[in-house]
């Protein structure tokens, strides 16, 4: 009732000064692209300012930027982190186009720019974005993170109210939420799974990312479907100047880059690949060469400027994991996107992007113990996608952004398939689902006043389950019920068939709030709001993701989760913009988390929803940062003090009780700093408590085995987690030195030395109960990784 | 299983940072003493028991002690019979008079009481699909890294039975229970007819066993129903032993038994068969 109240004064809000704002006096519009002088990428996020009427414009995710101004002369100011500032002077007398390059700025000249006035440095302060992180690309490729591999996901989770999941694990807890809450884009197509190598590291080629940004929350109306974040990766778009080709030969894995102009000034593409060798190597043992253990993953893109005002984008994504002894058992795992995107100019005013979107996860676990026992067994989550975005430039002081978007899900959550003759009768798959999703949103950005800025928006969210699939009836119409306290799998009484075509349709309005109040030019309070409906839930049977996971739509019983999240946060700026610092306290709540009761049976169920708990979840913390972007020294420090809870009926006696990955305090300091032109070093620490566990109270003797009795879900903690890495990069320009021979073609490469894991601290990847060698029962800790070192070596032709 | 578990986490984490384990100390919670039940009643005769003990705090290296005070019976619903279970010192079971046997399609309610507490539980015997007394012997070239070289031995079965049906399958050899530890499942299997074959005649082979001329494999089958199926499935994965990032969430077993009481008690149709492997 409340969030309908709240949906509908949103719509009349933003009616009303959408049509305040649209008629106001007549204006001329300066438009067109901000892109990197250097290879022609296009720069998202870079300021457009107008120092004389104190406004300007932020350049959208494709580079584009859009300001109407009443007619005069104005100096006009284009800047972007780490690049020089440009100020032109321009006369309007009609709308304009005007393509930027911005240059990067140059090494020496970063300790005396002065900063005070750059507008990009009042971000965090200005702009009208909270619990919204960046971080450079570059400063990623700085941070020491295992074996050397440029890892955007591991980057994120030194910042606070980002956590992982657990050690070498790319999954995130974000805010308390549930690893399934963060909406992870890669060129607007989601990745279901982000992990290579159960985790260790995150499918992102570092070689291959443009930009990123991270919304722990005041998600804008745009976005949806997931309860926590969304991870909105953008991948580069390929020199457009120059053909270049880089890479890096690492410890783990090798990477190629290769991009270039298709015809220059209309177009340029980007190949990029990574593989790991360890599996190579085994194959010169006939002990090993049977064993499967490598990643690979190949970024592709493509642009083309058709005329002045289209655009066409092809980008593609896909990696694969394999690891297992192909005489006897394997598994492994793929995601795959393509998306194919036309931007659209209708007028200097309103910008378009459409989209056609491709996304494939798939995971596959083979067995083949004995010739009537060799199967794959399967299950994969696949996704066609179209929408359409607009941005409308009504005045610097307002803009509106709409769109419109239809998602066609199919859900194989498990087939098994015969990998010989004589397994064929063990051929079975649960039943496949499908469901489309709808999208309708509107977003309005107001700067009704110099001090205030307010972005709120609507999202309206429609899914519905598609027919042609045989739906289970329970007894008493439950899915699970309650016998001695404890849940049990509901008990099936009949099945119904149902006809194809929609049914079972759950829809509900999205209401998004960002406001910013200045209080100065270096400080700012700054509110939010967002109410977000997720339809797809993530199965995880085990511990850790191990790719076995399967996703499920929601349908007549595992109801959407629904999430609230409300923000509110103090800003400001030091040192003449040079340092940024905030403080974020948030609360959030969630409704119907699937909660997997106790000894489910996962394990090829068709209705899984016998299985699983409807609950709820609560989390709350503060947050505070405080970062240094520019100069010799960059770094930050994340501080977070946070709780997190779950609870659902006939688990822990009813009660609310602490969501596995919830940690007290998570703190991150991050530091990079370059000694000389040619060398850094940077380091990073982490501190936070330790995760929950479900602790052993006693012991009991049943069929032969020992059985361990277990106390009060996640009561106990297992010991504080810490870990500090360093590592230095040592810059040379070949090119510049040598005339001869191959290494007078290589413009750059570096060095990069890392140690992981500096001080070898035994964290806790998981908890066992077994015998010591006393035969006493005891408690013990698996650890990863203590004191790794490694060497990667860039280069850049 | 474990080893192959353990194979691909060593393939993952090579090196000296390889994955390691240690002993740690962790937090008390409060613990109080459970009644643990485990009990049978078999169409074998004399073969039915229940065994009564107690629980042990998490770090006790005590014996489990055996329960021999307390009050056992067992109802036969479909005929209203009561059968009293009594203490047998020797066996430390308790058990019925000599020459009982349980009925095929009958539903047995056990009652145990104990310290004035009643617990109680309630297993339905279903009868065992045909399993055909001959076993087939088959010799198998070694496979790397395992399992390596020998006989392996396949059993017919037809399964006439509508779904679902649940089977506790185990098996050893030279008279004891396989201690065979590269079994992928151990050596118990639960099967469930719902993903077997049905109505028609069907083969099994023992997975990844390896047998020797001379040796003698025994196979027993047991009927159980959903209930203690579930106590099974619960108990051969928390005790499974995987590693890392392929165990399950911890998690108390569910049980029949009423009032706190751990365990199981179940109702079971027994079909028994053994072959020895000839040149």
């Amino acid at each position: 009732m409340l969030s309908s109240r709240i949906s509908r004064y949103f719509l009349l809000l933003l009616f009303h000064c959408i049509a305040l704002t649209a008629f106001s006096q007549k204006k001329h519009t300066l438009s067109g692209s901000i892109t990197d002088a250097k290879n022609g990428e296009e720069i998202i996020g870079a300021t457009v300012y107008i120092p004389q009427l104190g406004l300007g414009a932020i350049s959208n995710a494709y580079g584009y930027y859009s300001v109407s101004l009443p007619p005069g002369k104005y100096n006009v100011e284009f800047s972007y982190v780490g690049y020089d500032k440009i100020t032109r002077e321009i006369d309007f007398n009609s709308d304009t186009r005007l393509a930027i390059e911005l240059k990067e700025t140059h090494r020496e000249l970063k300790e005396v720019t002065v900063t005070a006035d750059r507008e990009e440095q009042k971000a965090n302060v200005q702009q009208n974005k909270m619990s919204v992180v960046k971080i450079d690309i570059k400063q990623v490729r700085k941070i020491p993170i295992l074996l050397g591999e440029v890892d955007v996901i591991k980057a994120l989770q030194l910042l606070p109210g980002i956590q992982a999941a657990g050690d070498g694990n790319t999954l995130s807890v974000i805010r308390g939420g549930n690893i399934d809450h963060n909406l992870v884009l890669l060129d607007e197509a989601v990745v279901y799974n982000p992990s290579h190598v159960v985790g260790i590291f995150s499918v992102f080629n570092g070689d291959a990312i443009k930009d990123f940004e991270i919304y722990k929350g005041g998600i804008p109306a745009q976005y949806g479907g997931r309860l926590s974040s969304v991870l909105d990766i953008r991948m580069k778009d390929g020199n457009s100047k120059q053909f270049e080709t880089s890479g890096g030969i690492g410890l783990l894995s090798s990477r190629l880059n290769f991009e270039g102009p298709i015809k220059k000034g209309k177009g340029s593409f980007i190949v990029s690949g990574r593989r790991t060798y360890f599996d190579l190597f085994l194959k010169f043992s006939d002990k090993t060469k049977n064993t499967q253990a490598y990643f690979y993953d190949l970024n592709v893109k493509a642009n083309y400027n058709i005329s002045a005002k289209d655009k066409l984008f092809l980008s593609g994504y896909f990696g694969q994991d394999r690891l297992g002894l192909s005489t006897l058992l394997g598994f492994g795992w793929n995601n795959t996107t393509a998306t194919a995107r036309w931007n659209h100019l209708f007028n200097s005013r309103l910008f378009s992007n459409t989209s056609f979107i491709f996304s494939n996860y798939n995971y596959d676990f083979d067995l083949l113990i004995s010739p009537s026992l060799s199967f794959r067994r399967n299950n994969f989550i696949r996704d066609y996608s179209l929408k359409s975005d607009y941005n409308y430039y009504i005045s610097p002081k307002s803009t509106l952004k709409f769109g419109v978007s239809f998602t066609h899900h199919t859900f194989q959550p498990g087939r098994r398939i015969a990998l010989n003759d004589l397994s064929n009768n063990l051929e079975a798959s649960l039943q496949e689902k499908r469901a489309l999703e709808q999208n309708y949103y509107i977003n309005h950005t107001l700067k009704p006043s110099s001090f205030i800025t307010l972005d709120y928006g609507i999202r309206y969210s429609i899914f519905s389950s598609l027919g042609g699939i045989r739906e289970y009836q329970y007894q008493n119409n439950q899915t699970t019920y309650m016998r001695d306290g404890v849940v049990m799998p509901g008990i099936v009484t009949s099945t119904r068939e149902i006809a194809s075509g929609l049914y079972n349709t759950y829809q509900g309005f999205e209401p998004r709030l960002n406001i910013t109040f200045l209080l100065n030019s270096e400080s700012s309070i700054k509110a939010s709001y967002n109410k977000t409906y997720q339809y797809l839930h993530l199965i995880q049977s085990t511990t850790s993701s191990t790719g076995q996971e399967f996703w499920i739509p929601s349908d007549r019983y595992i109801k959407p989760q629904i999430g609230e999240q409300y923000a509110m946060g103090y800003f400001r700026n030091f040192m003449n913009n040079k340092i940024e610092a905030s403080v974020e306290v948030y609360q959030k709540t969630m409704q119907n988390t699937p909660e997997i009761i106790d000894n489910a049976n996962l394990d090829f169920t068709d209705n899984i929803e016998s299985q699983i708990k409807l609950g709820q979840g609560r989390a709350m913390g503060i947050e505070f940062f405080i970062r240094k972007q520019s100069g010799r020294t960059t770094g930050w420090i994340g501080y977070t003090l946070a709780k997190s809870e779950r609870k659902a009926d006939g688990i822990n006696n009813n009660e609310w009780y602490a969501y596995r990955f919830d940690r007290r305090h998570y703190l991150t300091a991050v530091i990079s700093h370059e000694l000389t032109e040619n060398l850094s070093i940077s380091g990073n620490f982490i501190y936070a408590t330790g995760n929950a566990y479900t602790g052993a109270i006693g012991q009991y003797e049943s069929g032969g085995k020992t059985v361990t009795l277990y106390g009060a879900r996640n009561s106990l903690r297992v010991p504080d987690y810490h870990r500090m890495d360093v590592s230095l990069i040592w810059k040379r320009e070949p090119a510049k030195i040598y005339t001869s021979g191959y290494r007078k073609y290589i413009k750059e490469s570096n060095w990069v030395f890392s140690i992981y894991n500096v001080y070898g601290r035994k964290n806790v990847y998981s908890i066992d109960y077994m015998n010591d060698t006393n035969n006493v029962p005891s408690v013990f800790k698996t650890y990863l990784f203590t004191f790794v070192p490694s060497v990667t070596y860039n280069f850049k032709f | 299983m474990k080893r192959i578990l353990y194979s691909i986490l060593g393939l993952l984490f090579v090196g000296s940072w390889l994955s390691c384990t240690e002993k740690i100390d962790t937090g008390n919670l409060p613990y109080s003493q459970r009644l643990v039940v485990e009990g049978m009643i078999s169409t074998e005769t004399d073969s039915s028991y229940i065994q009564l003990s107690t629980t042990l705090p998490y770090s006790s290296v005590e014996a489990y002690p055996n329960v021999t005070d307390a009050s056992v019976s067992v109802l036969d619903s479909n005929t209203q019979t009561k059968i009293v279970f009594t203490y047998d010192p020797q066996k430390k079971t308790y058990r019925p008079i000599a020459g009982f046997k349980g009925d095929t399609a009958h539903r047995y309610i056990l009652s145990i009481v104990k310290d004035s507490i009643t617990y109680t539980a309630s297993s339905y015997l279903y009868p065992m699909f045909q399993v055909d007394t001959n076993l087939i012997q088959k010799y198998v070239e070694a496979q790397f890294p395992f399992p390596p070289a020998g006989y392996t031995v396949i059993y017919n079965y037809f399964d006439a039975r509508p779904l679902t049906r649940y089977t506790l399958y185990s098996y050893g050899f030279n008279g004891k229970k396989s201690d065979y530890k590269d079994s992928a499942f151990s050596n118990q299997v639960l099967f469930n007819n719902s993903a077997t074959v049905r109505n028609a005649p069907a083969s099994f082979e023992i997975p990844l066993l390896r047998l020797d001329t001379g040796d003698v494999v025994y196979m027993t089958f047991k009927s159980i129903d959903e209930q203690v199926n579930r106590y099974f499935a619960g108990l051969f994965s928390q005790t499974s032993g995987a590693p890392g990032p392929f165990k399950v969430p911890p998690a108390n077993l569910p049980t029949n038994l009423s009032n706190g009481a751990l365990g199981y008690f179940m109702a079971t149709d027994v079909v028994r068969r053994h072959k020895k492997i000839v040149p």
